[in-house]
């Protein structure tokens, strides 16, 4: 038996290199870049838009939306990092101290 | 003419493909019905240090270290940072331990909401400094040798840009980008401003892991019926069973990307070309890789796609205040760490550089 991939790993190989090849190129090419960021910002307008129509809803009921979220979030995130610094600084203090 | 074969070599061929395909059945079932070959972190390990989800592992040795200082390791803000130990046979944890060292990993954690606002100041000025602390703690070493793995290797240049006189006895940076212009062009839309970075945030503040995700999968469009060939084709072979689903796992687990370290990272990094261009700034200052001292061994691989020779190269250009050796290995990225490549080429002139400027425990 010969050695080496058998025929059908290397008819494979053929076939996803001639697909593989051209469409890695294409990813990188800058019309790609593009699409991408055209694509990027539609979605981002589409959720603006739903997010925007849903946001007065959801405050009517007194609920919060997605952008609220997002700001606690904030808020929470910069709390904990400050709140990190402070007992950090804390324990370099004790162990000078020690 | 066509050499002969032997009767004995057809019935032993086909012997051995009914076998395959035996095992190739029962293995498939058990990987349908979500069999472990490559139980993840398989190198027991102690956390000897935490502060939030940020961790230190220490890698539990059976004799004590020969080599002094210890080997303090870890990725960059991308992937989890259990490749250093990705599985039984194939850890190189597991190496550095071999080659006498202490080994300790840096685990930066699956990032959420709480970690949106870490600057890079959070990570190179608050989390390593204290870590390389925790470190020498317990071991009761002067100082670490620090390792820094792709966006890794970035961090522990900034860290010791900010910090010089960090206790870092030698760095050792691994296919650590320098020239961003270089890497792939899908970053472009971030690079050239068409996109901005607090675009790219979610509700809790991070770039989301399913964007890595296709950020790394869309480099290789074809990538996954390339895996799914090569599953087909070894599943006979436990072995290659282990290194597939560990490595798949690997690459599948991508994490959030903290938002305010990103934002840093695109518009400093990534369109300023911070490194290159030495306009790196922590906390709101500037800092230079001409600062650093600390002797390093910048390992780059030749085959890398992710982060490109021409990216790596200019490590030693940049690093004016010290000893840069530049070892180019014929790997690709993540053959830098794992695999048979790894195992007989690339770690072994690694551990070697280190072993070189390490002393023997008394």
């Amino acid at each position: 038996m010969s050695g080496g991939p058998p025929l059908w790993r290397r008819a494979f190989d053929k076939a996803e290199r001639a697909v593989g090849s051209p469409l890695e190129e294409a990813v990188a090419s800058r019309r790609m870049s593009d699409l991408f960021t055209v694509g990027f910002r539609v979605e981002g307008a589409v959720k603006g838009l739903f997010e925007r129509q849903t946001r007065t809803a959801l405050h009517f009921w007194n609920l919060p939306a997605r952008t609220d979220v997002a700001r606690l979030n904030r808020q929470v995130a910069t709390l904990t990092t400050e709140v990190r610094a402070l007992a950090a600084r804390l324990e370099e203090e004790r162990d000078l101290g020690a | 003419m066509a050499p002969e074969l032997a009767a004995g070599d057809i019935l032993s061929g086909v012997r051995r493909e009914v076998e395959r395909n035996a095992i190739r059945a029962r293995n498939g079932i058990k990987y349908v019905a979500g069999a472990e070959w490559a139980p993840i972190g398989p190198t027991p390990s102690d956390t000897v240090w935490h502060e939030g989800k940020v961790h230190l592992r220490r890698y539990r040795r059976e004799t004590p270290a020969r080599l002094h200082p210890p080997v303090l390791l870890f990725l960059g803000l991308v992937s989890r940072s259990y490749i250093f130990d990705l599985w039984q046979g194939n850890s190189y944890v597991q190496r550095l331990m071999d080659a006498g060292f202490d080994a300790f990993v840096l685990d930066w954690d699956v990032p959420d909401a709480q970690d949106a606002a870490n600057t890079m100041e959070t990570y190179v000025e608050g989390f390593l400094p204290r870590a390389i602390r925790a470190v020498m703690k317990e071991t009761g070493a002067d100082g670490v040798n620090l390792m820094g793995y792709c966006m890794g290797g970035n961090l522990a240049l900034l860290g010791l840009a900010a910090q010089p006189d960090l206790p870092v006895r030698n760095l050792v940076t691994l296919a650590a980008p320098i020239d961003y212009s270089h890497l792939s062009a899908l970053a472009d839309p971030l690079r050239d401003g068409r996109i901005k970075p607090d675009d790219m945030l979610d509700e809790t503040g991070n770039v989301p892991a399913a964007v890595v995700e296709r950020f790394f999968s869309l480099r290789k469009p074809t990538a996954d019926l390339v895996q799914y060939a090569n599953l087909w084709q070894n599943l006979w072979n436990d072995e290659y069973m282990e290194g597939y689903q560990a490595m798949g796992r690997w690459t599948r687990e991508q994490i959030p990307f903290p938002g305010a370290a990103f934002v840093e990272v695109a518009d400093g990094w990534l369109r300023g070309n911070a490194f290159l261009n030495d306009t790196l700034r922590v906390g709101g200052h500037a800092v230079s890789l001409g600062d650093i001292h600390t002797p390093t061994l910048a390992a780059i691989a030749e085959r890398d796609e992710i982060v490109p020779r021409a990216a790596a190269t200019p490590i030693a250009d940049r690093l004016t205040g010290t000893q840069v050796d530049v070892l180019s290995l014929d790997a690709g990225h993540a053959s830098l760490t794992t695999g048979r490549k790894a195992a007989k080429v690339t770690v072994p002139r690694i551990l070697e550089w280190l072993t070189d400027r390490s002393e023997a425990v008394t």
